[in-house]
């Protein structure tokens, strides 16, 4: 048996169809549960925030990123800062020249002219927030400034305007 | 002088015939084309070497125990094909060595991941019309999804002695992805869509990264439990490189585990290509459908692409559309290839990424339907 008749035999429309339909509703529950994950994440983390009696943002934060209290010396404020880290607050300001002022001193730790893959650890290492999307932001505001061999460089003239 | 003669009977010459001459030829073909242009060569090598292997006329490695005698090599080895051993296996490494963060942050890609499924369904239909059994005929079908342990999983299941026509036309084309799909991409779109810039995907946590695998396979195999072995595997490959404590597993699973695969599934798909199974009408029929398939995905995942163009008011490249066939991560590398020719500082690699990596999940999903129904 051959052509339509052999798929009409075979119930191929029906199974096509229904393959069809069984791909996109299973893809698409997955994806709309792995959209709302990191929403569900966030809530997680501010848990304690939610429940009364829970911490509050005055604590400082931790190098290890949690909020618990442990070691007190881990602490990463402004007024308590160890050899190995930078001090910076614990969300990004919206203002592009305090970002960079925060940035300064990851880059004087590094040595100039730096790739911004070193740039990015040292500042995945020191739990500075948004590291990607902040180096992009100095990025288009010039503040990191290309070299020719795909170095940077830090515009510390502009940080200072 | 008799025993000379003897000697002589039991040499290739004296038992050689035109057909294995034919598929000894073949085999070289595909040698070179693994070794000079590096097509896939991680398979394409041991798979032609395979199907060299068992074409000499009294070649024992196939040979089945009889008379006390063990049989060949190759003989023990295919039993992992036989039983669904190796494709899982290998889908431990792959999820190992993916990366599912370009998925995770946009997980809407998702959906090209399925359209592109699309082709293996049509041709299913295909394959039926010209005379297939349905069971044939979805492993036939499958060949879209250009997922060659995918495809082999699901022909050693449902059509074994259709699995070395079947795999030699999915390997080939996961490896011509390069050639087949750019004049379809650049057919169905046109040079404003192919140089939208993406905006850029947010980061990943790492518990998001974590929380991934485990999510998946709750869906995935309360849905469809059929497709559990290659994606529970999948995803478990996954949850070792993520977790963070299961290095040395996740690196096992990486390297050491999936080459021994990859060399054992390799030598037995080439060793069931065999003159006898192999130059058939039904194998051209395959190869034809196989390339049908692919395309028909490949058109499928770019027409999903600029749907999603539109609707999002042109913040997707539909390119990266075409990604949604398997082919990790070769056909990502064509999106990047193709989007850059119109936009040199158009980066679509890591945007393709994700429907590559939802086409690997679609494909897997495909083969569990068909697992189900059939």
């Amino acid at each position: 048996m051959y052509g339509i008749e052999a798929i009409n035999a075979a119930n191929g429309w029906n199974m096509a169809a229904l393959g069809i339909l069984v791909v996109f509703s299973s893809l698409i529950i997955l994806s709309i549960i792995i959209s709302q994950l990191h929403k569900i994440l966030i809530l997680w983390e501010k848990r304690k925030k939610l429940i009364p009696g829970g911490m509050t943002t005055d604590q400082p934060y931790y190098k290890n990123g949690n909020r618990e209290s442990g070691n007190e010396n881990n602490a990463v404020t402004p007024g308590n800062v160890s050899d190995e880290c930078v001090p910076h607050p614990r969300f990004c300001p919206e203002d592009i020249l305090e970002v960079a002022a925060i940035w300064a001193p990851l880059a004087e730790k590094l040595g100039e002219p730096f790739s911004l893959g070193d740039l990015y650890k040292l500042a995945a290492k020191n739990n500075f927030p948004h590291p990607h999307l902040t180096i992009q932001r100095l990025r288009q505001e010039n503040i990191l400034v290309p070299s020719e061999n795909g170095t940077f460089f830090f515009n510390y003239e502009k940080e200072k305007t | 002088m008799d025993k000379f003669l003897h000697f002589i009977s039991q040499t290739g010459f004296a038992n050689i015939e035109l057909s294995s001459f034919v598929m000894m030829v073949i085999a070289l073909f595909l040698l070179y084309l693994g070794i000079a242009k590096k097509y896939e060569p991680l398979l394409l090598v041991p798979i032609s070497f395979g199907m060299l292997l068992v074409n000499f006329p009294l070649s024992p490695l196939m040979a089945v125990p009889e008379a006390g005698q063990p049989g060949g090599l190759l003989h023990y080895l295919y039993f992992g094909i036989e039983l669904g051993i190796y494709p899982p296996l290998i889908f431990l490494g792959i999820g190992a060595l993916t990366d599912f963060s370009p998925l995770i942050s946009n997980p809407k890609t998702l959906l090209l991941g399925a359209a592109a499924q699309v082709g293996i369904f049509g041709t299913f239909l295909g394959a039926l019309a010209l005379g297939f059994s349905p069971m044939e005929a979805a492993s036939i079908g499958i060949i879209g999804g250009a997922d060659g342990p995918t495809a082999i999983y699901l022909s050693s299941q449902m059509a074994p002695h259709l699995l070395g026509a079947i795999s030699v036309a999915a390997y080939s084309y996961m490896a011509l992805v390069p050639m087949i799909q750019p004049p379809i991409m650049r057919l169905l779109t046109t040079k404003k869509e192919r140089i939208i810039v993406m905006e850029e995907l947010r980061e990943t946590t790492k518990r998001e990264r974590i929380l991934f695998p485990i999510v998946v396979i709750l869906i995935t195999g309360l849905f469809l439990p059929t497709a559990l072995p290659l994606l529970g595997m999948l995803m478990l490959g996954n949850l070792f490189r993520e977790c963070g404590v299961t290095d040395r597993l996740s690196k096992a699973a990486q390297n050491e585990l999936n080459n021994i695969i990859v060399i054992f599934l390799g030598l037995t798909v080439g060793a069931k290509c065999s003159a006898y199974y192999f130059l058939t009408i039904e194998t051209i029929q395959i190869i034809v459908l196989g390339l049908v398939a692919f395309s028909v995905g490949t058109a499928t995942g770019v027409i999903m692409g600029k749907i999603m163009c539109k609707a999002t008011g042109g913040k997707v490249n539909p390119l990266i559309g075409a990604a949604g066939v398997s082919a990790v991560p070769m056909s990502a590398r064509v999106c990047q290839t193709v989007g850059q020719k119109d936009n040199a500082s158009n980066f679509l690699l890591m945007f393709a990424m994700g429907p590559n990596v939802g086409g690997v999940i679609g494909s897997a999903i495909a083969a569990g339907i068909f697992l189900a129904v059939l």
